[in-house]
């Protein structure tokens, strides 16, 4: 049986970052979140975003705000998750959604300052697993895999800030699995009988879909 | 593979990480400063202890090269601001003069600006929730210029609309070229004006009808608004023109 999940990859940046992309999503984040506090706090009182955060009605916008300086470096990365790589080094994890978050900053020291992005890939197939590591396929592969044709596949080891987050089985019987005709980056499974698969995954984060709200 | 039989491959795997967890640790307290680190004092920064033991010793992950950044302007560095929303077409040019200059005109400022859209609504995409890097339209009706020679900064936009409680207005943030803030401030309408967009400008989409706060009633402008009070021109099927100067202390 091959299920549907979705990885959840965290990805902390911080002073210590010296990868040129990291580099620059921490210094272009922390200049706009110091552009950008200035507006809660124009009598310039607090000197961390704890601070701001705690005393300041709507300050919690700043994670947003700040995150506005970061999405152009986002869109660099092609939709394929940063530093996540399979087997043969390749950066290859689809995502389109994330998550950012300022953990912690302080207006006039940048070493302060910490973020943390969180990317969810798209739907995969988890297809099996081999030793610590799991047989993965993008999900846009599952007719062909119905049909009984090669798809290409990733081995990928989980790792202390890479999770999977969703998870579907899909209500279907599973045939017989011909599991002697693997070969090294596919899998034949001309003999998998499937049944209704839904494509959604299940999801169980909770996520905000509001596109608008008033200040 | 019964899930039962990964979860506990799964579990063993990440514990397995734990070793690594101190080291992370390690790495995020030796704070780089880009100050201090050019100063003498010796630092040492503590990395990977990988390869230590025979309990600590796994495979070196390979690298491959990773994305290599161009620096780009943020996307909401740009003149037109409207993304998706529609309205009465509307421009505004708005000038920076700085009182510590004689009044002259502010070049190389910062100016933030943002509003509503005619149903009353600013983008603020999900706080920390979810955001979408194909979402072009999160940040409509807002944008950054900087002020030219003539301390002009110019954004092609649509008519705000209003919301309970106040009377139209735009946001303005001014920073000088350092992003130290220098002013946060609003502009106010005339009240001919937008009463004319807001009770005949049906067909634009403005359906709400006149606005239910004066700037006589605002609870920012009322104090006194003649400063902040725009000079606006124009009409609904030719657009309208507002046309503005903020002092700041630069």
């Amino acid at each position: 049986m091959n299920r549907l999940i979705r990885l959840a990859y965290r990805k902390v940046i911080d002073a210590s970052a010296t990868a040129a992309w990291d580099r620059t999503v921490f210094d272009e984040t922390y200049r706009e979140l110091y552009m950008q506090a200035q507006r809660y706090d124009q009598a310039g009182q607090y000197q961390t975003l704890a601070e701001l955060l705690a005393q300041v009605p709507g300050a919690d916008k700043l994670h947003y705000l700040t995150s506005r300086a970061a999405v152009g470096y986002l869109k660099q990365l092609d939709q394929r998750l940063p530093d996540v790589v399979d087997s043969l080094g390749s950066r290859w994890v689809p995502f389109t959604e994330f998550t950012f978050e300022v953990l912690a900053s302080h207006l006039h020291r940048s070493d302060a300052h910490r973020i943390a992005i969180v990317f969810y890939s798209d739907p995969l197939l988890w297809l099996d697993t081999i030793g610590d590591q799991l047989l993965l396929a993008t999900a846009d592969q599952q007719p062909a895999l119905q049909a009984g044709q090669f798809i290409s596949t990733h081995l990928l080891t989980l790792d202390s800030q890479l999770s999977i987050w969703t998870y579907q089985t899909g209500s279907r019987q599973t045939g017989s699995r011909q599991t002697g005709s693997r070969q090294t980056g596919s899998i034949q499974t001309g003999s998998i009988q499937t049944g209704s698969i839904q494509p959604e995954s299940y999801q169980t984060g909770s996520r905000q879909t509001s596109p608008t709200t008033t200040l | 593979m019964e899930r039962k039989e990964f979860l506990k491959r799964g579990f063993g795997s990440i514990l397995g990480m734990a070793a690594i967890v101190p080291v992370l640790e390690g790495c995020s307290k030796s704070s780089v400063d880009p100050v201090t680190t050019t100063t003498t004092t010796p630092t040492t920064s503590t990395g990977s202890t990988n390869g230590s033991s025979a309990s600590n010793c796994t495979v070196s992950p390979s690298e491959t090269e990773g994305p290599f950044p161009t620096k780009v302007p943020a996307s909401f560095v740009r003149k037109d601001i409207r993304d998706d929303r529609t309205g009465v077409a509307f421009t505004m040019n708005i000038t920076i003069k700085n009182t510590n200059n004689s009044c002259a005109a502010l070049a190389g400022a910062l100016v933030d600006v943002w509003h509503c859209d005619k149903d009353g609504y600013y983008s603020e995409y999900g706080g920390s929730g979810m955001q979408s890097v194909n979402f072009q339209n999160v940040d409509f009706l807002r944008g950054r210029q900087t002020s030219d020679a003539n301390g002009l900064v110019s954004f092609t936009s649509i008519f705000p609309g209003w919301y309970s409680g106040r009377a139209p207005h735009i946001h303005v943030h001014i920073y000088n070229a350092a992003g130290k803030s220098l002013l946060v401030t609003q502009i106010a309408f005339p009240y001919d004006i937008t009463n004319t967009v807001y009770t005949t400008g049906q067909s634009y989409g403005y359906t709400k009808g006149a606005q239910d706060t004066k700037n006589e009633r605002d609870n920012v402008f009322s104090d006194s608004y003649a400063t902040e009070l725009a000079t606006v021109s124009g009409s609904l099927s030719a657009g309208y023109t507002l046309t503005h100067t903020i002092v700041v202390s630069a």
